[in-house]
């Protein structure tokens, strides 16, 4: 060795220049360590806060918890209690722990239409206590889309009753229709006799005016005429009497069917008031799934439109016409088929 | 060791399809090739449609077609789109309507100078004028597209056989024999099955109106055996009938009433229940000329029972 050395001065120092090689390398990867620590909050000093769930559906070890779309932690463990519920433990950074106070509430939430899932902590009273090391915070849960349904369900059950009770052949509203159906037909048939009177009235003052002898016969005739039509408007005010006795039924009725409607608006109201609340989130779930079909059709297209792979997928032919095809079926024949 | 080796093949290839796919997200970011390509999406679907019979779903690939071509003013692309949609109404019956996307056709195709897709636009114009009882038009409409492609260097075999039918059906069949000669030389030369079918056939007719009855024959035989390959099955009905016509003709009455049947049911399995009455009426006539009085009541009856049906049928509809 040491001839070597006496040879070749490049050996001279080896033990040294390895060692400061070897040193170089730790302290790179001391500092890759902690610059990645860094980055991932690793060094952050944290505290754990818990709360409990019903259902473990949709937490998963690992997920992150944000507020007001920052991540400020991430959820430690999931444990099942005596009482079969969900102790959901989360760990959140320190420096955030002064938005994190009374008031406070944690719920599970998504990012987006079919974005990940995730722990959303609410701002809590600036007035509150900050939450300590190991407390409990609220848990809320969040109504879906599915939850709404359910909740409508029932309204729309009672809007179907009473489509069906207005419906309904037997129903009060069918029947005062149907009567006021009828007396509407039985007016107008008075109407026209009414007018018919009135025409021959109008004839009949015509022939005063040439002939005054016939008058007292035309006089007569009105005379009778006046009498058939109020002989027919006897059994039409019976019938009108009738009617208005019904009439009076329905409108008993009527209160109870009113409150009944009130009621199924104000639900229908209060449903419409939730889905307004969930628009705007709605809205932007679509947007940004959208967003991300849009995204991966652009990258389908451009991993087609690339080799190797553009050689595997056969290539669209280039917009046509269809073949025109010289024959003709002999009018005849066509018309044929028409009629048919 | 081979499997280390074999999996690193295989992230290094799924590496290399990655970077080349985002090297592909870059080149197709503008959207007007993206819209384009939506068209020309809806084209080929229409396409596909047309060709299974479809004809309803091609006419409304075709107008989404055209709507999106006129929408990002592809000129080209719209021309194209309204002789298909003209071929398209052609094939359903609706004339007027296809005379009507035809004539905007010409005129886009003049302001375009296309020469091309304006010939083909006069040769749909000219099928459509003919089915639509104007043969006057029809023949001036062929012979425009026929001398536009003469300008061109092109000689269509379908045009030709479009003319000569037309020749046909206006009594000029001197012309039309003509006609066809050229348009079968020049099907075979490129191959066009539809289109040799379709020249057979029409010559077959030829030798039909004028009483050479074996000729006739030879030909329908040719056409029909070409059809039975492209699957055509109005064209196959009509190889049949003509067929089961000429053996009536000739005497062979059970040949007759064998292929009158077949024609029958292929009408009637593709839906076209006029043509399957009109080949039963044949059918009952062959049955009574060779003396087969029990078959020929029984088709009676079943003639009958699909007009009353079809009658049941329209009351519905209304």
């Amino acid at each position: 060795m040491d001839k070597i050395k006496e040879k070749d001065s490049r050996f001279k120092y080896l033990e040294v220049k390895v060692g400061i090689m070897a040193l170089i390398a730790i302290i790179g990867i001391i500092i890759l360590i902690v610059l990645v620590g860094r980055e991932k909050d690793l060094f952050t000093p944290k505290y754990r806060l818990h709360f409990v769930s019903m259902s473990g559906t949709g937490f998963t070890e690992g997920m992150p918890v944000k507020l007001s779309g920052f991540k400020i932690g991430r959820v430690k463990s999931i444990e099942l209690t005596d009482d079969a519920k969900v102790k959901v433990t989360t760990e959140i950074n320190k420096k955030y722990e002064r938005w994190v106070r009374e008031g406070s509430k944690a719920r599970l939430s998504k990012e987006g239409l079919i974005g990940e899932s995730i722990i959303e902590v609410t701002v809590g009273n600036p007035a509150g206590k900050v939450f300590a090391d190991g407390e409990l915070i609220p848990f809320e849960k969040t109504g879906g889309i599915e939850e709404l349904v359910e909740e409508a369900k029932p309204v729309l059950e009672e809007v179907k009753e009473i489509i069906h009770y207005a419906n309904s052949p037997e129903g009060d509203i069918k029947q005062a229709l149907g009567n006021i159906k009828d007396l509407t037909a039985e007016l107008k048939e008075t109407r026209k006799t009414i007018e018919i009177t009135l025409k021959k009235t109008n004839n009949l003052i015509d022939n005063v005016n040439s002939k005054t002898a016939p008058a007292a016969d035309s006089a007569l005739k009105i005379m009778k005429n006046l009498e058939g039509v109020s002989e027919r408007i006897g059994p039409v005010m019976t019938r009108i009497e009738g009617i208005t006795v019904k009439a009076d039924t329905v409108a008993e009725k009527l209160p109870a069917t009113l409150d009944k409607f009130e009621k199924t608006v104000n639900n229908i109201k209060n449903i419409t008031d939730t889905f307004a609340g969930e628009t705007p989130r709605m809205r932007e779930m679509l947007i940004n799934a959208d967003d991300t079909l849009r995204d991966g059709k652009t990258i389908m297209r451009g991993v087609k439109q690339s080799w190797p792979v553009r050689l595997m997928v056969p290539q669209p032919k280039d917009p046509g016409l269809v073949p025109l095809d010289g024959y003709l079926f002999d009018r005849r024949m066509n018309e044929v088929e028409k009629k048919k | 060791m081979k499997l280390k080796r074999r999996n690193s093949l295989l992230f290094a290839s799924l590496l290399a399809i990655s970077l080349a796919g985002c090297a592909g997200v870059q080149k197709v970011e503008s959207d007007k090739p993206f819209i384009q390509a939506k068209a020309a999406e809806a084209n080929r679907t229409g396409a596909d449609a047309y060709a299974r019979g479809e004809y309803s779903r091609a006419l409304d690939k075709f107008l989404e077609s055209l709507r999106i071509n006129r929408s990002i003013d592809n000129r080209a692309g719209e021309v194209l789109d309204l002789i298909n949609i003209g071929r398209v109404y052609t094939s359903l019956g609706h004339y007027k309507d296809a005379v009507n996307f035809l004539n905007d056709s010409v005129r886009l195709g003049v302001s375009l100078k296309d020469d091309k897709m304006l010939s083909e636009a006069y040769a749909t114009l000219a099928k459509a004028d003919y089915l639509g009882g104007d043969s006057v038009a029809a023949l001036d409409h062929i012979a425009e597209s026929i001398q536009l492609d003469e300008k061109l260097g092109i000689r269509s075999g379908a045009k030709l056989n479009l003319k000569a039918v037309i020749f046909i059906e206006t009594e000029r069949r001197s012309e039309a024999a003509e006609a066809l000669k050229s348009a079968l030389a020049l099907n075979k030369s490129s191959k066009d099955e539809l289109e040799i079918a379709n020249s057979c056939r029409a010559i077959a007719e030829i030798h039909r109106f004028e009483g050479r009855h074996d000729d006739a024959f030879e030909y329908f035989k040719m056409a029909y055996d070409i059809d039975k390959n492209t699957g055509d099955s109005k064209k196959i009905a009509l190889d049949l009938e003509r067929m089961a016509e000429l053996h009536l003709k000739a005497g062979r009455n059970n040949d007759a009433i064998f292929l009158f049947e077949r024609s029958y049911i292929v009408n009637l399995n593709s839906g076209y229940i006029g043509r399957a009455v009109q080949t039963l009426d044949l059918l009952i006539d062959a049955c009574r000329i060779s003396g087969n009085d029990d078959k020929a009541v029984r088709y009676s009856k079943m003639r009958d029972s699909i007009l009353s049906s079809v009658e049941v049928e329209k009351v519905n509809v209304r």
